[in-house]
């Protein structure tokens, strides 16, 4: 293993236990395995939400990378193609179904599945990364306002409020029922956005270079989509959306290991799941009875980061 | 060999290539020569597999280019795009590295056999001084000569190159019009498309010269040559003057 993936999971494994120890309650290890309320928190609230903030990170780490290398651009992330707030849309109409766990679940994967064939089909035949992102981006701004539309049709505040307060996302209160459900397609989903990497070496190149490099343009897509739509969707499925995981962590990654985008994936996705235990141990550490969500400290974070970044590019336009 | 038949290609509803014949033989370099709009990037494409024809077929080695697999192609015949700019810094050793994928099972890392012909590759552009370098930091001489290196550790038979002296000053275009000589020399079909006539003399063994997409006149250097076929070409008179066996090229 390289020296920078070695450091990456060990410090991994420390935000890993520091989200585990971290809250309104200190738990020492001693007390991780203990029979008494300590215990009990740790085995039903902390590993749960522990678990889900590094798969989630990880995905979303992962998806930016393998997005940002099939656009070409450092600026792209899963919210751009849609897949995130088509998500959100499943979960939000579930939500004023009444639905809940595995019902919302699937609400939420369903829309997810929605946006991929759609932005495939509408990317088209040799569309190329530019159909690729504008297709992305009409799905997106559709599902955001479709969503809006249903939030002002909500039958009452309380269904509001619970649904503003899904959108920003949060690792609170899950339990292992979601680990298990979401697991499994974030698993496969990574899996596959993995198989892109090759490719996404060759694009480096351009298209008709990666093309007569072997790379099948229309297949790429296809594999693109579908792995963000079910790692990510999944993700978006347990969490609500959590932003700018996918956009930060591809860029530090880059000054670690190099800008080859098959180098940067793996340790995307260590950085993604790093980024996300360590904001999420933080919200649960913010003074205070109520806790902030995960969703707007990840923005809060983010923010001054794109913003240092796109001065960084108009300094340095290579 | 590679053979086009009545090869036509269309962009959208204008035809960009049209009804050309060709016999391409390995060992030799071919330069393909035009005014804008010729048609010169769209054969390169075509016989790249880059864009389908729509009328008439290629064959590389008697087998059709459409029967190929993408990987087998990309085993078989090298393109060097015009502005290949690459997108990211890569090094330059993971530049001329990508020549290997067409070589490699997914997952797979470089074996002994990519690594030898990645140095190799780097060795006969000059650029294996440059290996840890990343391509941002290239002059555009040292790049140009980078990306050669990508499509010669590909080892393929074939190199389509498109403009590949853009942007170099004159010693410079002379390092790439040596690499592609000893490419064909080595045994590789080279098929380049050329602005510079005068280079295009030089290094060519066979010229293609097109306009609006149809063949005005191919065959060896010498006989293609001609201020008849230059001005049916270019619409321009010009004189091919020959100065102790070399060619210049002056618009009258």
């Amino acid at each position: 293993m390289k020296r920078s993936t070695l450091l990456l999971v060990t410090v991994l494994a420390l935000a890993f236990l520091t989200s585990l120890a971290a809250g309104k309650v200190w738990i020492g290890p001693a007390d991780w395995f203990a029979d008494n309320a300590n215990g009990w928190i740790m085995a039903e609230l902390r590993l749960p939400r522990a678990i889900l903030g590094a798969c989630v990170g990880a995905v979303l780490g992962l998806s930016g990378a393998v997005l940002q290398g099939y656009l070409r651009n450092p600026l792209a992330d899963p919210t751009v193609v849609g897949v995130s707030s088509s998500a959100a849309l499943g979960g939000v109409i579930a939500i004023l179904l009444g639905v809940s766990g595995f019902a919302m679940f699937g609400f939420a994967m369903a829309g997810a599945a929605i946006s991929v064939a759609l932005l495939v089909a509408l990317a088209g035949r040799s569309g190329g990364p530019l159909g690729f992102i504008l297709a992305g981006m009409v799905l997106a701004t559709l599902s955001g306002s479709l969503t809006a539309l249903l939030i002002s049709m909500a039958p009452n505040p309380f269904a509001t409020s619970e649904i503003v307060a899904w959108l920003m996302g949060a690792l609170t209160d899950r339990t292992m029922d979601d680990v298990t459900r979401a697991l499994p397609f974030m698993a496969f989903g990574s899996v596959i956005l993995l198989l892109t990497a090759r490719s996404l070496d060759a694009l480096t190149l351009g298209e008709d270079a990666a093309r007569s490099m072997g790379v099948d343009p229309d297949r790429l897509r296809w594999i693109i989509a579908l792995g963000t739509g079910l790692a990510v969707g999944a993700s978006v499925a347990v969490t609500g959306v959590v932003g700018f995981v996918g956009l930060i962590v591809p860029h530090f990654m880059r000054r670690i290991v190099g800008e080859q985008p098959s180098a940067t994936l793996i340790p995307s996705a260590i950085g993604g799941a790093i980024l996300t235990l360590a904001a999420d141990s933080a919200v649960r550490l913010t003074p205070g009875t109520g806790e902030v969500r995960l969703g707007i400290a990840m923005a809060a974070i983010g923010a001054p980061f794109f913003f240092l970044l796109l001065a960084r590019m108009r300094r340095d336009p290579s | 060999m590679i053979r086009t038949e009545n090869l036509s290609v269309d962009l959208g509803r204008r035809r960009v290539l049209d009804d050309v014949s060709l016999d391409l033989a390995r060992g030799r370099v071919t330069a393909i020569l035009g005014a804008n709009g010729a048609g010169k990037t769209s054969l390169l494409r075509a016989i790249a597999g880059l864009v389908p024809p729509s009328t008439g077929h290629i064959a590389l080695d008697g087998e059709a280019l459409s029967a190929l697999s993408l990987p087998e192609r990309a085993r078989r015949i090298g393109y060097l795009p015009q502005n290949g700019q690459p997108a990211w810094a890569l090094t330059v050793r993971e530049l001329v590295a990508l020549g290997r994928l067409p070589h490699r099972s997914p997952f797979a890392a470089l074996s002994p056999g990519d690594e030898v012909a990645i140095n190799a590759a780097m060795a006969q552009t000059d650029v294996a001084g440059l290996a840890d370098r990343t391509v941002d930091t290239l002059s555009g001489g040292e790049k140009a000569r980078a990306k050669f290196a990508r499509v010669l550790a590909a080892e393929t038979d074939w190199i389509l190159a498109d403009e590949p002296l853009a942007n170099l000053d004159p010693p410079h275009q002379q390092d790439v019009l040596r690499l592609m000589r000893t490419a064909a020399d080595a045994g590789k079909g080279v098929l380049v498309v050329l602005h510079q006539l005068e280079a295009a003399a030089r290094v060519a063994d066979d010229l293609l010269i097109l306009k609006d997409g149809r063949t005005v006149a191919f065959g060896p250097c010498a006989e293609v040559l001609t201020p008849a076929t230059l001005e049916a070409a270019f619409d321009m008179a010009m004189d091919v003057i020959t100065h102790q066996g070399r060619v210049a090229i002056l618009p009258r």
